[in-house]
């Protein structure tokens, strides 16, 4: 048995074994992204991409390991946000191994799962990573849309245990617009613009401990959706400030059938708060209006999370959002174990993100 | 601290946990490695509570998941793992 490290020529072997595993894999373009045109892989030597259990020349098991860059107060701080972690039946002795490579890597302030299932989340609280404090992070919020037909296929989905409901995507695509509403205007677009550049640098002083929003940051995480036509932006203007966006993907529920709008970002600066009320409910009118049965969102702050709950938003419990984090950065324990109402990590911090399609 | 006596209690209170694994109280008897009986919960299971049992008995909080996957070589056995506790209590 031997462990070295990935390559970009392992992705057909490591296919081969997702496939084997159940797990999905991106398709080769998507997948070379994550590290291709990832900001901080480009700018530095020496990111190991990930690790590889190899059995004379079989890869059996893997560990990926993608780099993120997190902000909080004007101070940046390096994350290793960890992908792929999949070991075949009969090694899995090992996989404790590659977990072990991923959570030791020097010069890294904050090593990451948002995609961990039970026994994974028992394992890396064996190497002493915690939950993250947020509270509900694990429930998530839905709007039901279309309630007639979500509690049709809500039904049929629980009746209907094989997933052979048609799958044809019969998404009317989201059209960009410009809509006011006394003196705010949302502009609906279908990509970042350099606008972005300088809201983020007004935005720098973050309060909240999240992953880059910086214009770089976000065309790369968001670049498969964008290519693809399933990602669409608020930006929000307040007179002639562009003062946030709100950032969401279409999908399709699978087991349910149900077309989704998953909200990925909710960025407004803390003073703008009383806009995110407004905001949301364009980004409902837009959701009925493009025909979306139901609008999805995980994680958020508090004080989000009650102005989406007024709305109509309902909480849904799931064991699929287990955030934990081991951090070598004592200026971060406060925020990530402490800071129970105002911590504000969502999906976008993790790679989660990556595979709502 | 007889730290035989620890690991022989943390794995009685493994093998009484569940009826999946037993862990042998034999020196050679395989944790980690081509051949373990063990997966990898298992494993965690078994030194969560060797570690509380060490903290309890010690007060010291050893990192032992640590420790252990920082060794090079790739088995390691009952005996490894008293040798371990030895050099790091």
């Amino acid at each position: 048995m031997k462990i070295e490290k990935v390559l970009f020529e392992d992705y057909g072997k490591i296919s081969e074994l997702n496939k084997r595993n159940n797990l999905i894999t991106l398709n080769k373009h998507d997948w070379i992204n994550l590290w291709s045109n990832n900001p901080y892989f480009n700018h530095t030597n020496g990111w190991i991409i990930g690790w590889k259990l190899l059995d004379k020349g079989k890869i059996v098991g893997a560990c990926l390991n993608i780099p993120f860059i997190f902000e909080l107060r004007d101070k940046e701080f390096l994350a290793a946000i960890c992908n792929n972690y999949v070991i075949d039946k009969n090694y899995r002795s090992f996989s404790l191994k590659l977990r072990h490579l991923f959570l030791n890597q020097k010069g890294i302030d904050l090593f990451i799962t948002n995609s961990a299932n039970t026994k994974s989340e028992k394992i890396m609280e064996a190497f002493k990573a915690k939950k993250i404090s947020q509270q509900d992070y694990q429930k998530r919020l839905l709007f039901i849309v279309n309630k007639p037909k979500f509690l049709f296929n809500y039904i049929k989905g629980l009746i209907v245990k094989e997933k052979n409901f048609s799958r044809k995507n019969n998404f009317q695509y989201i059209k960009e617009e410009e809509v006011k509403n006394k003196n705010i205007t949302f502009h609906l677009k279908e990509n970042f613009d350099n606008d972005f550049i300088q809201l983020t640098k007004e935005l720098n002083n973050f309060s909240n401990l999240r992953s880059s929003k910086k214009l770089e940051w976000l065309k790369w995480k968001y670049n498969q959706y964008i290519e693809r036509k399933k990602f669409f932006v608020i930006k929000i203007y307040k007179g002639q400030n562009f003062v946030g966006f709100i950032a969401m993907i279409s999908n399709i529920e699978k087991k349910y059938s149900f077309k989704k709008l998953t909200i990925v970002e909710i960025v407004i600066s803390d003073k703008e708060n009383d806009l995110l009320n407004d905001s949301m409910k364009y980004c409902i009118d837009v959701s009925k209006k493009f025909n979306f049965d139901v609008i999805d969102v995980i994680g958020y702050k508090k004080s989000k999370r009650i102005i989406l709950e007024k709305l109509g938003f309902i909480k849904k419990k799931s064991k699929n959002f287990n955030f934990l984090v081991k951090s070598t950065n004592s200026q971060l324990d406060f925020e990530l174990f402490k800071n129970k109402e105002n911590l504000d990590l969502s999906l976008t911090d993790g790679d989660n993100i990556f595979y709502l399609d | 601290m007889d730290i035989k006596n620890i690991i022989n209690t943390s794995i009685d209170e493994f093998n009484n946990s569940q009826d999946q694994y037993e862990i042998y109280k034999k020196n050679d008897f395989l944790l980690l490695g081509e051949g373990s009986a063990l997966d990898s919960l298992a494993i965690v299971n078994f030194l969560t509570k060797l570690d509380k049992n060490i903290f309890k008995e010690s007060k010291k909080d050893l990192d032992l998941m640590n420790k252990i996957f920082s060794r090079q070589e790739n088995k390691f056995t009952l005996l490894d793992l008293e040798e371990l506790l030895k050099n790091n209590i």
